[in-house]
């Protein structure tokens, strides 16, 4: 019953650690005389080694940012949440301090750790608008203006979506809020390593980064912050120029820096290149194979490895889980904390039913995957699909 | 598998006999979401969750928990809410027996390809290999035995469950836990109603009900005499004795008798109108197939902790009953369920609608 060796179609999570990250960690791993993994604070030989260390990855993530990008913007931190957090509340917090309530615009489609600061926002006298989205799940930019007030300060806006991988039109984006005058913030934790990211020729303000989703350690994340923008720390101390706190996660660091330094435009053309023709034949395989298929972000543009699906009278918790046991990982869109599955925020905001929103599993295809693997997908899918809309043999007793 | 020992042990069991097993824990109220304490004899926590998450891991078996909360709330909490305002007594384990454990859990099986479902109940299983009838029957340990709240469950249900610690003392099961290494060991039975914490039945009905549907009314005697007010009815049940507030200072052995929905009266008196020997009970279902509209002798339980009792049972159309007591019983309580057994075998069960009275006894 239980395939013991299961097939990763769950990349948008966490993708497989690349082979150059392998080797860069390694020698902080063998048993060396390099065990020691050394504080970067260190006045000592060892602590100049690490603090070389972190300029390198700085530099390499700077170089996967676009050109003339300055590795003295990027803030290492512990992940996309914390970026966006770092982001956000960092940037409010300076008005909020003045005793100013700021209006900030973002947009129902963000990731988790920009919608939890809302209500952390609100308590504090700020005030939130949402930028709605379209039928793809893309944010109207147009609507932008009909939303602006004179308090608005800052503008969130996720790049590319982690459950439908639709992407946001930034650049007409990062136009129209220079021309009102605002501050961007763009989460593109899901952007890095699947879209051309130039920031030296978009507007944006502050961009958020995180290392395990292009094949990095998890615990590992970065925020670009373009110069001169005032921000309050989140964790107090004196590493990373004052705006992060706590001794840096070298081996996080050089494994999220190791990852980027792959990142050049024509690798990150290369992985789209590959991975789009699959994912589309999938999504035709799936479709053809399987009746009342409804696939979110269908007409958008999407990252190239995303496919996000739900299928008619069947609850994504049982099919995830079905898919599991038969050696296939692929996820569903949101989960409390226990794991329970809950309907989608995203395909909520997107204007699908509660039904359509708990039935829809994300799948995410990582570099390695092959056709093969997929066809065989499909088929375990689709019997799965035809068992679960089978009427069950228990009707209710009372 | 709920995250405590039964559960925990009957995993155990299951994979020691070489079941390919898959634990689920079925997330089904919100307790302790917010907060990561454990919520003691309360379950769903999420403490209760990693509880059951830690067994599968050291069993190596996986692990799913499925959200429950929707059905639970409409089936079971919504319907308990329903039953009080109702002036009847409900019993929610039976409840979330029928449609949660023996039924969306048995959808969410069939969903992931599992042919068999096993909880930790106690009561036993037998298929009769002739007639191919499964039947339900108590647990070895008359202590825990738990057939009382799992008289819903339906043959096709029945022939693909298995009940393992039906044939265990409780404390044979938390020896297995301790051999197994478990953590959950020590774990304290659970209590009362699951999804309900320390501020009682009362707070729970209120908070989720409006107050235009909980009338308060007078309280009289089986007399007739008129004896104080009640904040409503709902706050009540058949036998309750404590927390009357009779007007009268010198009655302290009257109990509740019964109660006048439309009057919104609460009829209190001396035990001895407690004691009935008829009722009529509704909603029931046969776990063993029975013959239409016949006649059947066999002992019936009107509530969880109740002696069973020698009954004539008259089997009507609508799934509705008619039960004769040999001897009169105390406190039969609408809302309850009343379930049905042949010696150690559960025959059916079904819901108390009301009692018949006998003649001299007209309140």
């Amino acid at each position: 019953m239980l395939k013991r060796v299961a097939t990763y179609l769950d990349s948008n999570a966490g993708a497989p650690l690349q082979p150059c990250v392998v080797d860069a960690l390694l020698p902080f791993l063998s048993e060396s005389d390099r065990t020691l993994i050394p504080n970067p604070s260190s006045i000592h030989s060892f602590g100049r080694n690490a603090r070389r260390c972190l300029s390198t990855a700085r530099q390499q993530i700077a170089g996967s940012l676009g050109p003339k990008i300055d590795p003295e913007q990027v803030i290492f931190t512990s992940g996309g949440t914390e970026s966006n957090q770092l982001a956000v509340q960092g940037f409010l917090g300076t008005f909020l301090e003045a005793g100013v309530r700021p209006h900030w615009i973002t947009t129902p489609v963000e990731h988790d750790s920009v919608l939890q600061i809302v209500s952390w926002f609100q308590k504090r006298g700020g005030r939130v608008s949402f930028l709605p989205v379209d039928f793809n799940g893309a944010p109207v930019v147009s609507a932008l203006e009909s939303l602006w007030n004179e308090q608005t300060k800052l503008v969130s806006v996720i790049w590319a979506n982690n459950e439908t991988g639709v992407v946001s039109d930034v650049e007409a984006l990062s136009q129209e809020v220079v021309r009102l005058g605002g501050v961007l913030h763009l989460d593109a934790a899901q952007a890095w390593g699947k879209l051309p990211i130039d920031l030296s020729r978009l507007g944006a303000d502050m961009v958020s980064f995180s290392g395990h989703k292009i094949g990095g350690l998890a615990g590992s994340g970065a925020l670009w912050v373009k110069p001169g923008l005032k921000l309050d720390s989140l964790i107090a101390g004196k590493q990373e120029k004052g705006r992060r706190g706590g001794t840096e996660n070298l081996l996080g660091i050089i494994s999220m820096g190791a990852a980027a330094s792959t990142l050049d435009l024509a690798a990150v053309e290369s992985w789209a290149s590959s991975l789009e023709p699959l994912r589309d034949r999938l999504q035709n395989a799936i479709c053809e194979r399987i009746p009342r298929v409804i696939v979110h972000g269908a007409s958008g543009r999407r990252v190239a490895n995303t496919l996000n699906l739900s299928f008619e009278g069947v609850a994504s918790d049982g099919l995830v889980m079905a898919l599991d046991l038969s050696g296939y990982a692929v996820s569903s869109g949101a989960a409390c904390a226990s794991g329970a599955m809950e309907p989608s925020h995203v395909l909520l905001a997107m204007g699908r039913s509660p039904g359509e929103a708990i039935g829809a599993i994300r799948i995410s295809l990582p570099r390695e995957v092959n056709w093969p693997v997929l066809s065989d997908f499909v088929d375990e899918l689709e019997k799965i699909v035809n068992r679960i809309r089978v009427p069950s043999g228990h009707p209710e007793v009372l | 598998m709920s995250g405590g020992v039964d559960s925990s042990v009957t995993a155990v069991l299951l994979k020691s006999q070489g079941y390919g097993v898959v634990g689920v824990h079925m997330q089904l109220w919100d307790h302790g979401q917010a907060n990561f304490e454990k919520t003691g004899a309360r379950c769903c926590s999420l403490a209760d969750s990693n509880d059951a998450r830690r067994v599968c891991d050291s069993l190596d078996i996986p692990f799913f928990v499925i959200n429950a909360k929707e059905v639970f709330r409409d089936k079971v909490v919504d319907n308990l809410v329903h039953e009080y305002l109702a002036q009847r007594t409900p019993n929610p384990c039976v409840q979330c027996n029928i449609h949660i454990k023996f039924s969306y859990l048995f959808k969410k099986a069939d969903e992931l390809g599992c042919t068999l479902v096993a909880t930790g109940h106690y009561a036993q299983v037998r298929q009769d290999p002739v007639s191919g009838i499964a039947r339900l029957l108590k647990a070895a340990d008359p202590q825990k035995d738990q057939t009382y709240f799992l008289f819903g469950m339906t043959q096709a249900a029945l022939k693909r469950t298995l009940l393992p610690l039906g044939g265990f003392p409780k404390t044979m099961v938390r020896k297995l836990a301790d051999q197994a290494a478990l953590n959950v060991a020590q774990k304290p039975d659970s209590q009362e109603i699951c999804f309900i914490g320390e501020e009682g039945y009362q707070d729970f009905v209120e908070q989720r009900s409006p107050a235009g549907l909980r009338p308060r009314g007078i309280i009289r005697s089986v007399d007739g005499e008129m004896l104080g007010e009640h904040d409503g009815l709902y706050r009540y049940t058949i036998g309750q004795r404590k927390g009357l507030r009779l007007g009268r200072k010198d009655i302290n052995d009257y109990f509740v008798i019964a109660m006048d929905s439309v009057n919104h009266i609460l009829i209190v008196g001396p035990e001895k109108y407690l004691f009935e020997k008829e009722l009529i009970a509704e909603q029931v279902t046969w776990v063993h197939p029975i013959s239409e509209l016949g006649v059947i002798r066999c002992k019936a339980k009107i509530r969880s902790r109740h002696e069973e009792a020698p009954c004539v049972v008259s089997v009507f159309e609508n799934r509705t009953v008619r039960v004769e007591f040999e001897q009169a019983q105390r406190a039969i309580t609408p809302g309850q369920a009343i379930v049905f057994y042949d010696g150690d075998e559960v025959l059916g069960g079904g819901f108390i609608y009301r009692t018949i009275r006998g003649g001299e006894q007209k309140l």
